[in-house]
């Protein structure tokens, strides 16, 4: 039987865990990529044993300067036929990320968030034939809309990203691959464990269950949960001398 | 990491902690290297203060919950100890088989599961979950990952299953399971007049079934002392999918106000309505396998019901020759201190003693009661009358267990021993520990 595969980048926690595992469940296939192949394994062999799928991890540091998108997909497709959803969930978020930037993780933030996926994503979308893809999912973040002080980098390179993927759905607007980008509000991982945040923090579950279940649907951008549409559309028309003072 | 007042299950024992919960492999062995002293946290329902000590950092398991290896021909299942014994029983029965040792409730982790030794709902017939474990991963900062079985490090093996998490955390375990005898559970009731016909009884019908409890009224006089229910449990060959959804147990459920009003009442309607509802319930019924497995899931009000103060459990267990004395001074002992039992049960146990493994041979007792001073006092009496009739208490069901008690154990001394020999520097420490003086 032919199993859809998916191409789950950033798969060895949060947000990416929870989809491979959700996508696993539905009966796809999956390539399991991160830079950590002893926490890929575990999460390949649960897959494959609970539900009977083909999983495989593929081990690559995306920060690298001569990170190779070819590379990855060649190998990916040696032992998968074709790639059919690429979920794009990496992060980089540095602690120093306030204020102005260091050199030190400026680079790193930059690759993982924005030059590496959209080296990924101009690949797969140029050959598109030949990888038969038929989504591409962004997981991006609120904080590319409403930049503070905090996370400059990883909000500006999430936006880049955001950016470029709009562009993308455009030229792809007379074929048959989608791009959605989502934008996603306070989840449960490990950069918000223990922290104490104004709204509620969703499970990566929840976010994989959603965006699984509309992985074909053409919506373009999407707020998750969708009530910070509205608190997003609130803080971006607070006007600056009130702006200022928030802090979040 | 969060710093936060950690309670045990039975919200009497409390530290001020910090957490952890580590995503990644690199992440965890980072922190166990760290100077402060750990102690790893599975699903943070252990009665007693296991997994969390003052100024020790609890580390979370639970996102360490895959199935690694799965050996039909050797009958073996190798998983991480984040599982929980619920996600780990539906997978087998899904694939047709069953795992024998489970404690009454399914969000409980493997890794606690083996910290502290469980028994089941039946000792007797299945004995406690070491003897189903074929092999553990450990990773000790000051040793390394070392594996352990019954052929190799088997000392580090026997004190690892049973050592509270005082030997390391962890990484990975492999276990026995078995092949189903049924597709659902039939469960007999048989009522029983008092507690030591309840015994005389179970010794008397444990070899007809596959597993047998009871459940028993200790708030009745003397005649009637102990007056309940045996449930006899077989496997059937009647399909029964009933679908349970595993439920969420936490002591912060039973801190809001409408327990707290409600606790004098409920803690003294509970045995006579349970007494009243199973009455009236037919003699035989069919269970699911996973309701079967986990009869306090969905029962979650009980524990709330105590409200802020929350309860003490004692589970002991007594040699069968000095069952009827213990018991007849027993009802003496309650009568006198005036406590309200909410909860007491009967299994029938069989094994030897080593370290402090909850296993002998006798009859198990476990009794539940509000917490306040009076029952600290009562438990406090019991312990002296255990002691006499030749008990042991469970360790990890008790909170207030003091060492002088913990010497019950013929092994009390070479456990403490042999765990600070392996861990001379008390890298893993909790309030358990503390107490006990380990």
């Amino acid at each position: 039987m032919n199993r859809k595969v998916a191409l789950i980048i950033g798969a060895s926690t949060g947000v990416g865990r929870a989809i491979s595992e959700k996508m696993a469940k539905d009966g796809y296939d999956i390539a399991l990529v991160s830079s950590d192949k002893e926490d890929l394994l575990p999460i390949c062999l649960d897959c494959s044993i609970k539900y009977g799928i083909k999983a495989m991890e593929f081990s690559i540091n995306l920060a690298e300067q001569d990170f190779n998108p070819k590379i990855l997909l060649g190998n990916v497709l040696k032992d998968f036929i074709e790639i059919n959803y690429l979920i794009y969930s990496a992060g980089f978020v540095s602690e120093n990320d306030f204020g102005p930037s260091s050199d030190t993780f400026l680079d790193k933030t930059i690759r993982i968030n924005y030059i590496s996926p959209i080296k990924i994503i101009s690949l797969l979308t140029s050959e598109i034939e030949l990888y038969k893809i038929k989504s591409i999912i962004v997981i991006s973040s609120i904080a590319a809309f409403v930049p503070r002080k905090r996370n400059i980098l990883y909000a500006s390179s999430k936006a880049a990203l955001e950016i470029f993927c709009s562009g993308i759905r455009h030229y792809l607007s007379d074929k048959q691959t989608i791009i959605q980008i989502y934008s996603l509000g306070y989840v449960d991982t490990s950069m918000s464990f223990g922290k104490k945040l104004f709204f509620p923090i969703i499970s990566p579950e929840n976010v994989a269950e959603k965006i699984v279940s509309d992985i074909n649907n053409d919506f373009g951008q999407r707020f998750y949960p969708s009530y910070w549409k509205w608190i997003v559309g609130i803080l971006k028309i607070i006007p600056w001398f009130i702006y200022r003072k928030i802090s979040f | 990491m969060i710093s936060k007042k950690i309670f045990s299950f039975d919200g009497n024992e409390f530290s001020d902690s910090f957490i952890i919960r580590p995503d990644k492999k690199r992440f965890l062995i980072n922190e166990l290297n760290s100077k402060q002293q750990n102690i790893a946290m599975g699903a943070g329902l252990s009665y007693a203060l296991s997994f969390a000590g003052n100024n020790v950092k609890s580390i979370m398991t639970h996102l360490f919950n895959r199935i690694l290896n799965f050996d039909i021909d050797k009958m073996l299942i190798t998983v991480e100890p984040g599982i929980s014994i619920g996600d780990m029983l539906k997978f087998l029965i899904e694939k047709g088989y069953w795992f024998s040792v489970t404690p009454g409730y399914p969000k409980i982790t493997i890794g606690g599961c083996l910290g502290n030794n469980i028994h089941g709902k039946s000792q007797y017939h299945y004995g406690n979950i070491i003897d189903h474990i074929e092999e553990i991963n450990l990773y000790h900062p000051d040793h390394g990952e070392i594996i352990c079985n019954r052929n190799k490090n088997i000392e580090l093996f026997n004190l690892t299953i049973g050592g509270f998490g005082l030997t390391g955390i962890i990484i990975k375990v492999v276990l026995r399971f078995q092949k189903l005898k049924g597709f659902s559970i039939n469960r007999k009731k048989i009522k029983v007049k008092n507690l030591i016909e309840t015994a005389f009884e179970m010794i008397k019908l444990k070899d007809n079934y596959d597993q047998i409890y009871s459940w028993n009224n200790l708030n009745l006089s003397k005649k009637n002392f102990g007056r309940g229910f045996i449930y006899c449990e077989s496997f059937s060959n009647e399909i029964n999918q009933k679908i349970i959804e595993f439920k969420n147990l936490s002591t912060d459920a039973r801190n809001t106000f409408f327990y707290q009003i409600t606790q004098p009442i409920s803690q003294i309607a509970i045995s006579p309505v349970f007494e009243i509802m199973e009455s009236m319930k037919k003699d035989e019924t069919n269970l699911s396998l996973l309701e079967a497995a986990f009869p306090i899931n969905g029962k979650e009000i009980y524990f709330n019901s105590f409200g802020k103060k929350g309860f003490r459990e004692y589970q002991l267990i007594i040699p069968f020759k000095n069952w009827e004395l213990f018991v007849q001074e027993l009802y003496t002992l309650i009568q006198k201190k005036k406590v309200l039992i909410t909860l007491s049960s009967l299994k029938i146990f069989k094994g030897k003693q080593k370290y402090l493994y909850f296993s002998q041979d006798g009859v198990c007792l476990a009794i539940d009661i509000p917490s306040n001073q009076k029952t600290t006092e009562f438990f406090n009496s019991l312990d002296e009358l255990m002691k006499k009739y030749e008990g042991i208490p469970n360790i990890s069901k008790d909170s207030r267990l003091t060492p002088k008690i913990a010497k019950c154990y013929t092994q009390y001394e070479i456990f403490k021993k042999d765990i600070r020999n392996f861990d001379p520097k008390i890298r893993f420490n909790s309030s358990l520990r503390e107490r006990l003086e380990i």
